[in-house]
């Protein structure tokens, strides 16, 4: 056991006070003449049973509680909770650490960050205790690292805070396997964080799994939950929109953006405004804007900035940044702009003819700054394709084989959408799950109409979801006329009269794709569908599918950490941000990045500014029926050991009430009778 | 009467207490006549019955009444009222001169009790004695009924000092077989005997027919014993010295203490005492109307 103020055990001999007033009790008799010696002798002669006993408990129950005194001020590091938690040194200490923004706020003048605060009470935990070795979970990284002594863990650069909101339940899930994996028979798992509940996703259902995990593993898992918390006044910056817009002069950089001040008290009205400067940064120049805020928010809506370049080739970068206040890592959004990228689709046909409609959908742009281009090309032209661009392909034939459906395939992976039309004559081939049949002619259902009527559809999908007015995509419209049979394990979106599949999202070409396939059993031609005459539905569409392909590809310039090291490139260069930062773990941070020729930046996610916290009656709910000790970790003092007062102070009050008890005298009757 | 200047008598409780009889509870014989019931025929106004003549009654008793009518001689008799020899018994060991703090000794209380006793005893024409009863101080004075004989008596009661242990059983032993006619024996004293004895000397006592009342006298604070320090405690009757934590000892010697009281409760049904306990801090008026108060209730029978 260790203690902070050791010296004050010195004291520990006063445990000797009790005997030795006990001792001196004795010698400070007073002799007195007593006439009823025959009671007096009687009653010594009689078993003095429990009124010993109860003698030596009170002097023993006064020693305790001058120990527990001295223990008590001796300010016990690694006693109570913590010292059960490392009665077993070998056991094994797991760190999950929360590095997300919300954890570089500062706790104290001093510039303490949270995360330091956390890091620096396990580290004085784990040396003062013993415990060595350490295992950290956190966000980024996919593999736990090991630490052989807590020590390591002080300025290690891959510890220090990121841009990454921190997946608590996953991280947690992911040490309870590990604890599995190792066959530990005790560990304990540290959770060092804030009350951020965009980190703990208090209602996720896999606390409800890791529970259960806990509950049926063989280890004894226990959670010390370290908090850190900061009640510093924080503003937060967050990107809305950065986009280039042409302008007759060359362009101007479009800049919309909030920024978040939560109101500190309620006596502060809620129509409070304060003024907030913001720094935008382009390049290398400066401006200086001033936002009002108004109930802890303020808002810049498209704020023109020139940009003296010339149109098709203005490209940049900046930053968004507050004044410097108690968290630096939300006081600054990153934004990249460039000319939009063509948004191509490729229409693979024997018969292009067929397909004009939907090549007239996609070349028309809803945004007059994004151009759309469609290639047409019959299969064999496959391999000639530049796929740099391609969003959106049609394939209008024989189901792709051999290196074509390699090709198909990687570009379904990688995030592009496929939407295949039935050949003229189909053949027995199939791809991803479908196999085209053969074409059936549609059976009118009244002499007015030509064809079948489509429906029902599914409105809760991408594809044939409803528009932001909630208004329907009118398939009710399209008449089939004629359709091609399909075999198919795909999801059946739209389909005709008697469950016949129309419009299927075909199964994914692998776990880790991003790309859909969609399969349609009848052409825009006028033989088959209306869907050409009556173009609404087929425009929503394929104007859907571009604009998935093109999220999807990952062509944006500004987007949010993602943390994925696999989707980063080697050759991507810092242009502005973190410099500290190690070189590989850039992905992970906020700031404006260059690959290749191509300028992005990727900013925190918006959950983190967020003012939402765990309560105490959720982090209960949490760990409900799991071993779990919550800490308050503090700058001025390990919250550890304060958790380790208390059972002393506790202690002493026990001793102390029970020693009163004990020395209650006994009710005695002392009437007598006269006669 | 005597002027009344000794500490233990006061003369307003004197005065107060003149109005209720000491009455013996049996038929006492004594030499002259009293207030007390005889087994005797005597001249008093009380009609006991006719008894047939026999030569050598004296003729002015015989009842010509009962003559006319019945024809035949009857002599009538009426009950005697006789005076009684009250020996005082106060134990003068060395216990009784112990008193807690404000209270007093019991061997005052003691001499309280046996002088008003004593006061009340020759002012209604009974005959008093006094026997002390201890180991280094023995008297015995014998019962007389001279109002010079109570100076004596209270004169005795005035020196007498607690010393040594108690000869009660002996001396009540000794009065029992030394008055050959009733008598009224008053014993006061804690009683720190041993009880087997003490029931074998009351027994004595009222084999021989004698009226006995005893005031069994305690300390408050040997009842409550509550001292809070340990205690060397000396025996006040000359033996070994105790040293204990009182704290510690106080539930037993409770026990210890209601044992005693209850044997001696017993002991005093048994031989038909008239039994009284008395705690120091009270009055001693109090204890003596009690007293009186019970026997004219159950005036002796002849």
């Amino acid at each position: 056991m260790n203690f902070l103020q050791p010296w004050l055990l010195l004291a520990l001999p006063l445990l000797a006070i009790p005997i030795v007033i006990h001792l001196i009790h004795l010698r400070r008799y007073q002799s007195i003449p007593w006439a009823a010696m025959q009671f007096l002798l009687t009653a010594t002669k009689m078993s003095s049973g429990y009124s010993r006993l109860r003698q030596w408990l009170v002097l023993a129950l006064r020693a305790l509680a001058l120990a527990a005194l001295v223990f008590f001020m001796a300010r016990p590091l690694a006693s109570g909770v913590s010292s059960w938690l490392a009665s077993d040194v070998s056991q094994l200490q797991i760190l999950v650490l929360d590095r997300s923004p919300s954890m570089q706020q500062t706790v104290g003048e001093q510039g303490t960050t949270k995360l330091q605060a956390v890091l620096d009470n396990y580290i004085k935990w784990n040396t003062t205790v013993g415990t060595g070795a350490t295992v950290v979970f956190t966000s980024a990284f996919d593999e736990p690292l090991e630490f052989a002594s807590a020590q390591q863990l002080l300025g290690d650069p891959r510890l220090q805070g990121n841009s990454l909101t921190s997946d608590l339940p996953a991280l947690v899930e992911n040490a309870t396997r590990y604890i599995e994996q190792k066959g530990a028979a005790r560990a304990t798992i540290w959770i060092a964080t804030d009350r951020m509940e965009s980190d703990w996703k208090s209602q996720s259902g896999e606390w409800g799994t890791i529970r259960s995990t806990v509950k049926e593993g063989s280890a004894d898992v226990r959670f010390q939950v370290l908090l850190a918390d900061s009640a510093m006044q924080n503003r937060s910056i967050q990107l809305e929109e950065a986009k280039l817009v042409p302008t007759d002069n060359g362009g101007e950089l479009s800049l919309s953006c909030r920024v978040l001040a939560p109101v500190q008290s309620a006596a502060s009205s809620s129509d409070t405004k304060q003024t907030v400067p913001v720094e935008i940064r382009i390049g290398e120049a400066n401006t200086l804007v001033n936002v009002e805020v108004v109930s802890g928010l303020g808002e810049l809506k498209g704020f023109r900035v020139p940009v003296e370049q010339a149109s098709g080739k203005a490209a940049g970068w900046g930053s968004i940044q507050l004044p410097p206040d108690s968290n630096l890592a939300d006081n600054i959004a990153y934004f990249a702009f460039e000319p939009p990228v063509p948004r191509k689709t490729l229409i693979v046909s024997e018969d292009a003819a067929r397909l004009d409609a939907i090549s007239l959908a996609a070349n028309i742009s809803p945004d007059g700054s994004v151009q759309h281009a469609v290639q047409t090309i019959e299969p064999s032209q496959l391999s000639s394709v530049l796929w740099e661009d391609v969003v959106f392909v049609v394939w209008h034939g024989p189901l792709p084989q051999g290196e074509d459906s390699e090709l198909i395939k990687s570009f379904v992976e990688r995030g592009g959408q496929v939407l295949f039309l039935p050949p003229e004559y189909p053949t027995e081939h199939s791809f991803m799950g479908l196999r085209w049949s053969a074409w059936v002619q549609a059976e009118s259902a009244s002499t007015e109409e030509i064809g079948q009527r489509l429906g029902p559809w599914r409105n809760d999908t991408v594809l044939l979801g409803n528009t932001q007015n909630g208004s329907a995509v009118p398939l009710g419209d399209i008449l089939v006329s004629r359709y091609c049979t399909m075999e198919t394990s795909g999801v059946e979106l739209a389909s005709l009269p008697k469950e016949i599949p129309w419009l299927v999202r075909l199964e994914p070409v692998s776990e880790a794709a991003i790309g859909t396939a969609y399969a349609m059993a009848s052409t825009s031609q006028l033989s088959d569908s209306n869907l050409a005459t009556n173009g609404i539905a087929l425009f929503i569409m394929v104007q859907r599918m571009i604009h998935e392909g093109s999220e999807k590809l990952g062509r944006k310039s500004n987007r949010e950490v993602e943390g994925k090291a696999k989707s980063w490139s080697e050759a991507t260069e810092l242009v502005l941000g973190n410099e500290q930062a190690l070189s590989n773990r850039r992905f992970e941070h906020a700031g404006v990045y260059r690959e290749e020729s191509r300028m992005f930046a990727q900013n925190r996610r918006r959950d983190e500014d967020s003012t939402i916290r765990i309560s105490d009656q959720d982090l209960e709910r949490t760990f409900e029926g799991l071993v779990w000790f919550r800490v308050d970790a503090s700058i001025q003092d390990s919250g550890v050991v304060q958790e380790v007062w208390r059972w002393f102070a506790w202690c002493m009050l026990i001793a102390l009430l029970a020693e009163s008890v004990l020395s209650l005298p006994s009710k005695r009757n002392h009437t007598i009778r006269r006669t | 009467m005597l002027p009344v200047t000794r500490s233990f008598l006061d003369p307003q409780v004197l005065s107060r207490l003149s109005a209720l009889p000491l009455l013996a509870r049996f038929a006492m014989q004594g030499n002259i006549s009293g207030r007390h019931a005889s087994p005797h025929r005597g001249s008093s106004v009380e009609f006991a019955e006719y008894r047939k003549y026999v030569p050598g009654d004296d003729l002015r008793r015989l009842d010509w009444r009962a003559y006319g009518r019945t024809d035949r001689y009857y002599v009538k008799e009426f009950e005697a009222d006789t005076n009684l020899r009250c020996c005082l018994v106060v134990d003068t060991s060395g216990s009784m001169e112990f008193a807690s703090k404000g209270n007093p000794t019991k061997l005052f209380f003691a001499k309280c009790l046996a002088g008003t006793l004593a006061y009340l005893a020759t002012q209604q024409g009974d005959a008093v004695g006094l026997s002390c009863a201890s180991e280094k101080l023995h008297q015995n004075i014998p019962p007389r009924r001279s109002p010079a004989h109570l100076k004596v008596v209270l004169d005795q009661l005035e020196q007498s000092k607690g010393a040594g242990e108690t000869r009660l059983t002996a001396v009540l032993h000794e009065l029992a077989e030394t008055f050959r006619q009733r008598a009224l024996v008053v014993v006061v004293s804690d009683l720190f005997v041993d009880t087997a004895e003490l029931k074998s000397a009351l027994e004595h006592l009222r084999f021989r027919k004698h009226d006995v009342v005893v005031f069994h006298l305690l300390d408050p604070q040997e009842i409550a014993f509550d001292f809070q320090r340990p205690v060397r405690f000396l025996d006040m009757e000359g033996g070994l010295p105790l040293f204990t934590d009182p704290t510690e000892l106080a539930d037993r010697y409770h026990r210890a203490l209601q044992d005693y009281l209850e044997r001696i409760r017993t002991i005093s049904m048994e031989t038909g005492v008239d039994y009284h306990r008395a705690v120091t801090n009270e009055s001693y008026e109090q204890t003596l109307t009690r007293c009186l108060l019970g026997r004219t209730a159950s005036r002796g029978v002849r």
